[in-house]
């Protein structure tokens, strides 16, 4: 296989990769925030806007994990640096 | 409900009252302005062939960046320069570095964290209009909105939570 397939290869498969196993560990994370939280809730209903607060930045903490990994495979699929540099210098 | 009905400047107040800043007006035009402009950047999206403004890095990194400098300047202002600088040093002066290194990184989270809401909902409604235009994406459209709005609420808290770290004295 030639370098430009090569790339194309590894760069797709390295993407799927990162997406999958990059949500998993921020989807355990994000279900054991919410179901303790949850639980805190029901303990006590009258710190719900405190704990609802706290949650959300929690999750958002928890979420920007899993959405650095999106970033990545979106880079590696559409603005791949090494793809571009072996397209530019086949076109010589 | 009643922040969604009422002067919305009542309750940003409250909000950050509640966060744990002790005079929210001097923090509103601040964090109300980051509140506003991302949640209406957000929710303009159900208007047709808008592109969200926050959906390019330029945009979030520029919002960042304005947190990064509001932080010392918030917290000069209330502490003073010596008792500001001597936060980085805690607890022992071997954290100096880290101290530093998180600001920058949590700087770098919140470019990315609202770059990457943004844009993954413009991306998959891109490729579900290739896959099933019919109706799919006008769920995900609304579920973007959602995103949106939660994202907005949680980079406008974000920020109140540094400035409030910054500003907060550590002797209590």
């Amino acid at each position: 296989m030639d370098n430009i397939g090569l790339i194309a290869l590894v760069s797709l498969v390295t993407a799927g990769f990162t997406m999958c196993i990059g949500s998993i560990a921020p989807a355990i994370g994000e279900g054991r925030a919410i179901s303790s939280a949850l639980a805190s809730l029901a303990q006590q209903p009258d710190a719900s806007s405190t704990i609802t607060r706290t949650l959300f930045v929690g999750l958002a903490m928890i979420e920007s994990l899993g959405i650095y990994c999106f970033v990545i495979s979106m880079i590696l699929i559409f603005a791949n640096p090494f793809w571009n540099f072996v397209v530019s210098r086949a076109g010589h | 409900m009643s922040e969604l009905t009422g002067d919305p400047r009542v309750g940003i107040r409250d909000q950050i009252r509640d966060i744990g800043l002790e005079h929210p007006e001097k923090y509103l035009d601040f964090v109300g302005t980051l509140f506003l402009f991302t949640l209406l950047a957000a929710l303009c999206g159900i208007l047709p062939g808008y592109e969200p403004p926050t959906g390019s890095l330029s945009t979030t990194a520029a919002l960042a960046i304005c947190v990064f400098w509001a932080v010392p300047i918030y917290g000069i202002k209330e502490r003073g320069i010596i008792p500001y600088l001597k936060r980085y040093a805690e607890p022992k002066v071997f954290m100096l570095p880290l101290n530093i290194v998180s600001d920058l990184s949590r700087t770098l989270a919140l470019a990315i964290r609202l770059f990457g809401n943004v844009m993954s909902g413009s991306v998959i409604a891109a490729i579900l209009l290739s896959v099933a235009p019919l109706f799919f994406p006008v769920l995900m459209k609304s579920l973007d909105l959602l995103i949106g709005a939660v994202q907005a609420y949680i980079f406008a808290v974000l920020a109140t939570v540094y400035i409030a770290a910054a500003t907060k004295s550590s002797e209590v």
